[in-house]
């Protein structure tokens, strides 16, 4: 938000919106309003729930929920079952039903890890479907198509003369609380690893989120937020019907969350609060509201993303983010590294462990197919404990595969070890906690997410040391100070430049302090001064212990920094050594410019020779 | 009995086919779903009956052209101002931004023509016919000669024409298409006005056999998506067999097992295929991943 405003300003006019806002909440009560309007608010709290959980789900973890109706129409049924068969109060039926509720969105997010994207659509469209038929024919248990009727309802008879009434209050603080509750969450470690599995799934698993688990997380959160809302429905109306959770239901949920802008959670209640009053306001256009409102999501959808996001967000100000880093003022001229260098060599402590320090990580016999094409062909090499190993090799040679190996993000055959371990074919996460960390070739951040968030998601905790908000801040912003890149902490990932980008990442990969560093071409994008200077800090970096292995093209860089290389072609090493012995090997020389052709084409080899400033030499 | 059941669902995997296919080559050329195509389906049964036949009068061929050039101007006019807009964006912002178009569509065939179900009785008849033992409408055997013409059709142009070739390489590669002169933008509207043809093929021969009404084209919609996902996401062969295969299944599902659950048999047989093979029975190459 950039208002031309000074901040006292802002917050005095947050505090008076805020008051009106609690003025027009307590307006009902005091002022008598007509029931039949109560009980439309007493209905827009309620959907506020139920879309808070599709929120989670949909807005936050990116998983397309359109059953969530079901969800609702689940946890309504089963309060109302648990009060009438097994006689249970409703402060027990209720959390009974969440609980029950809550398994089945378990179930869902499994389903969830294996469907995505658009099957996830239909399935859960389907699902909502099966949901309502079965619920119009198992009469004996559902009471088919009128429902079950006479449920208890809730009284509170000091609130006021009628239920709804009596409910308006509980259920506005219920709302706050419970979207107080998911603000929280979405600020909290748990909420950023959903964010980042929505922003990039594959670099949220390398870098340690466990996606499984997240998924699942959200699908459970959904589904308890829609069985609150289904019981409390039940609890205020005293009847379920299947006509009450059908797709357009759930649709019309979707259309909360979308119009409160898709990812921000006290959107979603203005989202809920107008599309359910809205309807009420303009009953005399109610022929054409509907059409409206799908033209309305067609427009918003494609010119007004943010939605009422953008005007909720403001309401919330600092209670969504926690209070702002400090500004570090940004170092006048172009992006350097120098500042950088100066803070990783500062604190370099040079570890026992030297460039031969015994084996770190061992590759064997590791082979990789994609289609026809081997793509690693029985590689096997290793890296030493603190060396900085280069793995060249021309286009298509299986370095990029080899690294996702590493990283568990493609599945081989053979044996890669780490230490004592075999982390082949693992999930990523488990990889990112045995101290495996790595960059992507095209940069991979969460876009939505600020520079500060997306190191803090890479941190682990450190047996013995500090964790806890306050502990991964810090280390977060000592990371992207490392890279010379702290005053940028605050930005959106997406507004960075590519160089800067590139850095971010870094930070992010080193921020876990891995043991092994794995670095898939990270010069590519940065100008010529700051290639040597990411050079310098590499070194640093392995001063300070940690061990890099790095594709890199720029033979240069590679033999400036590079304590041993390994050559791969066409899927096969043919070459592990020192750099500048490794250049001289006829293999590698054929590798790239081709075999040496006979004394009749002598010109040849001569004018590479001086067109290429690289020590890659060929003697003809 | 049997075999009269599965020649019923037959005729209704013919529709599911048409709407499948729709989807197959929308997907092929811009990567997306497009999730309102149930309620293009509703939005042509009504112009066919409401506008074209009741009002106007117009002979069946004549009603049925006509209904069809609506919709393919339609379909193109809602490639280029919306659709070709979505395909920068996440598969969720234009799974949403469909479904909030089939929402529209819905309710201006509701404001246009009136929340009552319109009657249409087919032009020709109630007539069974008796092949080989097996009792046909007319209206059944239609569908199966518009289907199978519709998809000899596709298949010679598609295989043999330039316009074919022009579209099986702007679904390849549509870069490459547009470097070589290929009016790319031009092409995808084309696609996406097909697709609505089919629609409003399935919404006219669907109209006979059952009531015209708002709700009509939702769950042939999905049921069309089904289809091709059993079929092959994005298989244009898999799209005709998925079709085939889920209208028979639902018949002899609604036949055998129950009848009060025949819609949700197809939803089931799409959970089943999502677990066992979620490829489909002819996976295509740049099919969705699962």
């Amino acid at each position: 938000m950039t208002f031309p405003m000074t901040s006292t300003m802002t917050s005095a006019l947050r505090s008076a919106a805020w008051l009106l806002i609690v003025a027009a909440l307590f307006a009902p009560v005091v002022f008598g309003l007509n029931t039949y309007y109560v009980h439309v608010l007493n209905l827009a709290w309620i959907f506020a729930i139920a879309a808070l959980g599709l929120s989670v789900a949909t807005g936050v973890a990116g998983q397309i929920v359109l059953g969530q109706a079901a969800l609702v129409g689940f946890g309504a049924y089963a309060t109302a079952l648990l009060m009438m068969r097994l006689s249970l109060p409703w402060w027990i039926a209720l959390p009974g039903a969440m609980v029950l509720t809550g398994l089945v969105g378990a179930v869902l997010g499994l389903i969830s890890t294996r469907i995505k994207g658009h099957y996830l659509a239909i399935v859960t469209l389907a699902l909502n479907e099966i949901f309502r038929i079965v619920a119009l024919n198992e009469e004996s248990l559902t009471g088919g198509p009128m429902g079950l009727r006479n449920i208890p309802t809730l009284h509170i008879p000091m609130l006021g003369d009628n239920i709804d009434r009596q409910l308006y209050l509980p259920l506005v603080l219920l709302m706050f609380a419970s979207y107080a509750v998911m603000v929280h969450f979405h600020r909290s470690s748990l909420g950023r690893e959903l964010r980042a599995v929505r922003d990039d799934e594959m670099a949220a698993e390398a870098m340690g989120v466990n996606s499984v688990r997240a998924k699942t997380i959200a699908f459970v959160i959904c589904s308890v937020w829609a069985a609150l809302a289904g019981g409390l429905y039940v609890l205020l109306v005293g009847f379920v019907a299947p006509t009450n959770f059908t797709i357009a239901e759930s649709i019309k949920m979707m259309l909360m969350v979308v119009i409160g802008g898709l990812g921000s959670i006290p959107g979603t209640m203005l989202g809920a609060f107008v599309v359910t009053v809205l309807p009420e306001a303009l009953r005399d256009l109610q022929t054409y509201y509907m059409a409206a409102f799908g033209a309305g999501v067609v427009v918003i959808m494609l010119v007004w993303p943010k939605g009422l996001g953008v005007v909720a967000d403001w309401l919330c100000g600092d209670f969504l983010t926690r209070g702002r880093e400090a500004e570090v003022p940004a170092p006048a001229g172009p992006l350097s590294l120098a500042h950088a260098i100066a803070a990783t060599s500062s604190t370099a402590r040079r570890t026992a462990a030297e460039p031969d320090g015994g084996t770190l990580m061992r590759l064997r016999d590791v082979s990789r197919s994609f289609g026809g094409v081997r793509a690693l062909n029985d590689v096997s090499f290793e890296v030493r404990r603190g060396e900085i190993l280069g793995v060249i090799g021309p286009n298509g040679s299986g370095k990029s595969t080899m690294i996702n190996a590493c990283s568990g993000v493609v599945h081989v055959e053979g044996a890669i070890e780490l230490e004592a371990g075999r982390i082949e074919n693992r999930p990523p996460w488990d990889i990112h906690a045995l101290g495996v960390a790595r960059i992507f070739q095209n940069v991979r951040l969460w876009e939505s997410m600020t520079v500060l968030e997306n190191v803090m998601v890479a941190w682990r905790p450190v047996a013995g040391e500090a964790s806890g908000e306050a502990a991964i801040r810090a280390a977060a912003l000592a990371a992207l100070d490392q890279m010379g890149v702290r005053h940028l902490a605050m930005r959106r990932a997406r507004d960075l430049s590519f160089g800067q980008s590139r850095l971010v990442e870094m930070a992010r990969a080193i921020v876990a302090r891995p043991k092994i560093l794995l670095l898939d071409e990270p010069a590519a994008g940065l100008r010529g001064g700051l290639v040597l200077e990411l050079a310098q800090i590499l070194k640093n970096l392995r001063d300070q212990g940690m061990t890099v292995l790095v594709v890199e093209h720029r033979i240069k860089l590679v033999t400036s920094m590079c304590d041993r290389v390994v050559v791969l072609n066409l899927g096969d090493l043919i070459a592990d050594g020192p750099p500048a012995a490794v250049m001289e090997t006829q293999a590698v020389v054929e590798a790239y410019l081709g075999e040496r052709a006979d004394a009749s084409a002598d010109a040849m080899p001569r004018r590479i020779r001086r067109r290429s400033a690289s020590p890659v030499v060929v003697r003809g | 009995m049997l075999g009269q059941v599965i020649a019923s669902g037959l005729a209704m995997g013919c529709i599911y086919a048409l709407v499948a296919l729709g989807y197959a080559y929308v997907w092929n050329t811009m990567a997306i779903v497009n999730f309102a195509a149930g309620e293009f389906l509703t939005f042509s049964a009504y112009v066919f009956v409401a506008t074209f036949t009741t009002s106007l009068g117009l002979p069946f061929w004549m009603a049925l052209g006509l209904t069809a050039g609506a919709m393919a101007l339609m379909g193109a006019l809602f490639s280029r101002l919306v659709f070709a807009r979505l395909q920068r964006q996440r598969a969720l912002v234009a799974i949403i931004a469909t479904v909030g178009f089939g929402i529209f569509l819905k309710e201006m065939a509701r404001i246009i023509y009136g929340p009552e179900p319109l009657l249409y009785v087919s032009p020709f008849g109630d007539d069974m016919l008796d092949v080989g033992g097996i009792r046909l409408s007319m209206q059944q055997i239609l569908i199966m000669v518009v289907v199978v013409v519709i998809m000899a059709a596709q298949y010679l142009v598609l295989r043999y024409t330039m316009i074919g070739k022009v579209m099986r390489a702007t679904a390849l590669d549509r870069e490459t298409a547009a470097l070589m002169g290929i009016p790319v933008n031009a092409v995808l509207a084309g696609t996406f006005a097909f697709s609505c043809v089919l629609a409003a093929l399935a919404g006219i021969l669907l109209a006979p056999l059952f009531y015209v009404t708002t709700e009509m084209g939702t769950m042939v919609g999905l049921k069309g998506f089904v289809a091709m996902i059993i079929g092959g996401f994005g298989s244009v062969p898999g799209a005709i067999v998925g079709g085939l295969l889920l209208g028979v299944a639902e018949n002899v599902g609604a036949f055998t097992i129950s009848s009060t659950y025949k819609d949700a048999i197809a939803f089931t047989l799409l959970l089943a295929f999502l677990v066992v093979r979620p490829e489909g029975l002819i996976p295509e190459r740049n099919a969705d991943r699962a």
